[in-house]
């Protein structure tokens, strides 16, 4: 016991590297991902569409792990030096974007003909329907597959350590080439892993029911809200 | 802009349209259909399912484009006459946005935001479109839906109200833009039976108060007492149009005779009876 405690500091120190790779690649999956989204919504806008999708299939047509080693020890060769945690949220970050991209635009493309037309009805520009009336929506529809690609990215940010980064993972490598204790190791890391990622999950789904617009909460409330 | 209304209040009609045409390959929906309504007229379109009703009020806001032909809403062209085989050019955003400002339109599907409130989705475009303030338009839109007796019902979201609510909520939302014309297309065929009244009783008192209207419907008895004219179109041709007087008691088509008989035709089964024989 008193050896894991010991161990406990790294570990730690590892798990908030870890985070911090989730939180970043993630926003920059996201960001990427909605402006793919957007580039490969009309098929007939050539310009945006074919170079949106070469990315994407090139994307999801090569192992993450690859993508890594090409940012980090391939693009060296063409005068491109990063640190290895920056290497490490491009290659993740660029790769869940091309999957997340996916996401957003069958959302987009699930939001009901109708609202579109209500909204330019009402003389709206494409611009204003697309963040008052589509993304609220497309948001919504997008939240599950989303908050799944999240922990999937949490999980996959192990692959960091292939590049040298101190992450959860290779904390714990580097305390098992010292002790040979890869049993309890990996078993803590393992442990350390689902104390972030189980309860994200429940707080996701939490988060999917708050919005739900079918049960969400009572107009009384929303009349508050209003007049105060 | 004032100034071109009064001119026009008179002698030009407030929308005009001119020898329509449009087909979906080669499925003609509109043949050489023309129709100007006078500001103030309630105009209320008949005709079996497929005759072109729907897509009709929809050039009129630039929701379908037309073929050829000539449509001008306000003063403002949406479409031109176009040369021999040629299509007229598509309108430019800023002239559709222009355009749809001034003329509302109701769906049968109400299409409200649903991330919305009832007062959000009535203030949603003068605040972001119009650019009132929130107190200016949250106020009228109070007022707007006080009148459409939804007082009580502001601050829900459109699945907890029902569809007569919703189908209310949709015609403050089109009122609080202030429109010249308002479009209705079929905005009762998606309710329960027993809603249809309130949607009617509130579309009547508008009509009443001087809105333009067109209205594609078939609820008969709202064409007979609202409508100022009842035009009848089939397969996109205008077949015949008239006061309500004319087109109800004495059609002068024998398609326009078949359609009134066979929708007012209280029971079912004479109808199809009825149109079994003829």
């Amino acid at each position: 016991m008193s050896e894991i405690i010991s161990w406990l500091p790294s570990l730690l120190q590892g798990l908030l590297v870890t985070v911090e790779i989730t939180v970043v690649a993630m926003a920059l999956g996201l960001v990427l991902g909605i402006v793919l989204a957007t580039m490969r919504l009309e098929p007939s806008n050539r310009w945006l569409y074919i170079p949106a999708t070469v990315y994407l299939e090139l994307i999801r047509g090569t192992p993450l792990i690859l993508q890594l080693f090409f940012v980090y020890f391939g693009l060296p060769s063409v005068g491109i030096h990063l640190d290895p945690f920056i290497a490490g949220v491009v290659g993740i970050g660029v790769n869940y974007s091309a999957y997340l991209s996916e996401v957003f635009r069958s959302s987009i493309r699930a939001v009901p003909r109708g609202q579109w037309e209500a909204a330019s009805s009402l003389g709206m520009p494409r611009a204003l329907i697309m963040w008052r009336i589509v993304f609220p929506q497309a948001g919504r529809l997008a939240l599950p597959a989303t908050g799944n690609y999240f922990i999937g990215l949490f999980k996959d940010s192990a692959l960091a350590s292939t590049i040298s980064v101190t992450e959860l993972l290779f904390s714990g490598q580097i305390l098992a080439s010292q002790t040979f204790q890869y049993f309890k190791i990996y078993g803590v890391i393992a442990l350390l892993y689902l104390i972030i990622s189980y309860p994200t999950s429940l707080g996701l789904r939490a988060l999917e029911k708050r919005i739900d617009l079918t049960s969400t909460r009572r107009s009384e409330l929303r009349k508050v809200e209003r007049t105060a | 802009m004032m100034a071109a209304n009064e001119q026009s209040d008179t002698r030009t009609p407030l929308i005009v349209a001119q020898n329509l045409t449009k087909s979906y390959g080669n499925t003609p929906v509109l043949h050489d259909f023309s129709l100007d309504v006078m500001q103030g007229e309630v105009v209320v379109l008949i005709g079996p399912s497929g005759s072109g009703k729907t897509t009709f009020i929809r050039t009129l806001n630039g929701l379908e484009t037309v073929d050829a032909g000539r449509i001008v809403v306000n003063g403002t062209v949406l479409a031109d006459n176009a040369v021999a085989g040629k299509k007229p050019h598509k309108p430019h955003h800023r002239t559709l946005q222009h355009v749809r400002r001034d003329v509302g339109m109701v769906f049968q599907q109400f299409n409200l935001f649903p991330h919305m409130s009832a007062l959000e989705n009535v203030m949603e475009a003068p605040v972001r479109v119009r650019k009132t303030t929130r107190e200016v338009a949250e106020k009228r839109a109070l007022e707007l839906l006080d009148r459409m007796g939804l007082a009580d019902r502001a601050d829900h979201r459109p699945h907890e109200l029902s569809g007569g609510q919703q189908q209310r909520v949709a015609i403050s939302r089109a009122l609080a833009m202030d429109p010249s014309a308002i479009l209705f297309d079929e905005v009762t065929s998606a309710l329960d039976p027993e809603l249809v009244g309130e949607v009617l009783r509130a579309m009547r008192e508008l009509a009443a108060e001087g809105m333009t209207m067109i209205v594609v419907t078939h609820e008969m008895q709202f064409a007979r007492q609202v409508a100022d004219r009842v035009v009848m179109m089939a397969g996109g041709r205008l077949v015949e149009e008239g006061t309500p007087q004319q087109i109800f008691s004495s059609p002068k088509d024998p398609r326009t005779a078949n359609f009134v008989r066979s929708i007012v035709s209280p029971d079912p089964v004479e109808g199809l009876e009825q149109a079994q024989g003829s």
